[in-house]
């Protein structure tokens, strides 16, 4: 009888352990497979949109100084100026001006940043029609 | 015993094969979305970069040709100033010329083509391709208003506010208001923004007329004159070159709104390329 039951215990043990290991295996993958699935969206979703927000803040922003024609003005604290009150406090932003005339004008942050750093360019032109001007930004997350 | 273990794991098994096509989907839509991201990107570059040159040409084109297009949207208006004849295409033609140039070395992928405006001073309402230019070229005694198809489809009512320079006005010819025909011609003649003239011709597109502004100190053919030629075409000139006068010709549009309608330069201007995608955007240089 005893040695029936040990028989039985054993039996029932080495069952329990591949239960166990069954679905240790199992919880593992399906662990691994909803980290790859969340990897991929943040990778694939999140960083473009992201990306894509920080080009349109550069862009606003940049836009938004020649509306107002702080750009214009080729003065290097007022643009500045001008850019840090209406740039966001999470972004960062670097203009590089060149104009027709030859007069040159860089200003705002350093590109420290090892992050993604969205650029593009936009023309502008002296009031009474004097100068013509590129600004070529630089804008990224802090 | 058995029948459960096996269960068990045809489940977790379905569980992962499910869980594993989702993530396969998701990769592949999330994929197709970021190329359409990168895509849209790369359109909202060429289109800002496209605008601001746009704005800039119109800033440049308002301050030197000396032309000036307003719209009243209220009361379905659009007003041209000029002068006549406009004394401003050498300073023109060198400022788009160095504009240009300009912007075409800064960016390769930019065309700027303004060849139309700069020797005609041609402005275009689309859609309906009516045309303010003058004839001969920038700086030509005659404006003209014309169209493909008769003017009133469009516009019904044409309203000229002359300004005379020092020469004294004599006499307008007509004097008495003419015709009994749907379309409106208004001259009001000023000097020293005052208006001493005002008269309101209703004509006849499909017959020719001419009205004739004189100047008292010089024979009949010294002053100004408007004509159309048939319902295509109504015109403004100088009889004489050595005076320059200054005209604001309005319109007013027949029946739809201002809404629908946009004012720029004829022709397509202004080309940006984007060789990545093989993205170009083209179009004309709005004013307004």
């Amino acid at each position: 009888m005893t040695e029936k039951m040990r028989h039985s215990s054993l039996q029932f043990g080495n069952k329990g352990f591949i239960l166990l290991l069954d679905v240790v295996i199992a919880v593992f993958l399906v662990i691994v497979s909803i980290t790859a699935i969340s990897h991929f969206s943040e990778d694939l979703y999140e960083n473009p949109l992201r990306d894509m927000s920080i080009y349109k803040t550069g862009s606003d922003i940049t836009a938004l100084l020649i509306h107002q024609g702080v750009l214009a003005t080729l003065d290097e604290n007022t643009i500045t100026n001008g850019l840090y009150s209406i740039l966001p406090s999470r972004y960062d932003m670097y203009i590089d001006i060149t104009c027709e005339s030859g007069s040159t004008l860089t200003l705002g942050g350093l590109m420290l940043t090892k992050d993604f750093v969205a650029s593009g360019s936009q023309v502008f032109i002296i009031p009474d029609a004097s100068d013509y001007c590129t600004a070529a930004y630089y804008v990224w997350l802090r | 015993m058995k029948k459960k273990a096996i269960l068990f794991t045809l489940s977790i098994f379905f569980i992962l094969i499910i869980v594993l096509n989702s993530a396969l989907l998701n990769t592949d839509t999330a994929e197709s979305s970021r190329l359409l991201l990168q895509d849209m990107f790369i359109f909202d570059k060429t289109h800002d970069l496209f605008s601001s040159i746009e704005e800039s040409m119109r800033t440049l084109i308002e301050i030197k040709s000396g032309i000036n297009v307003t719209v009243h949207p209220n009361n379905n208006t659009i007003t041209f100033v000029d002068e006549i004849p406009n004394p401003n295409r050498p300073q023109l033609l060198s400022a788009l010329s160095d504009f240009e140039t300009f912007i075409e070395s800064s960016y390769p992928s930019v065309d700027i083509d303004t060849t139309e405006f700069a020797h005609n001073g041609t402005i275009t309402v689309y859609p309906d391709t009516i045309n303010y230019t003058h004839v001969g070229g920038l700086g030509s005694n005659i404006i003209a208003l014309n169209a493909s198809s008769p003017i009133n489809n469009t516009f019904n009512r044409t309203s000229f506010l002359i300004t005379l320079p020092d020469t004294n006005f004599s006499s307008i010819l007509p004097a008495a208001p003419i015709g009994d025909g749907d379309f409106e011609i208004e001259v009001i003649i000023q000097s020293k923004d005052v208006a001493i003239e005002t008269h309101l011709y209703r004509i006849d597109l499909d017959t020719d007329h001419r009205i004739t502004v004189v100047l008292d100190d010089a024979p009949v053919h010294k002053g100004l004159q408007i004509y159309n030629n048939g319902s295509q075409k109504i015109s403004i000139e100088n009889l004489d070159e050595s005076d320059t006068f200054t005209s604001a010709l309005t319109v007013t549009l027949t029946n739809s709104s201002m809404m629908d309608r946009e004012i720029g330069l004829a022709a397509e201007t202004i080309i940006v390329r984007n060789t990545n995608v093989n993205h170009k955007k083209k179009g004309y240089i709005r004013l307004q």
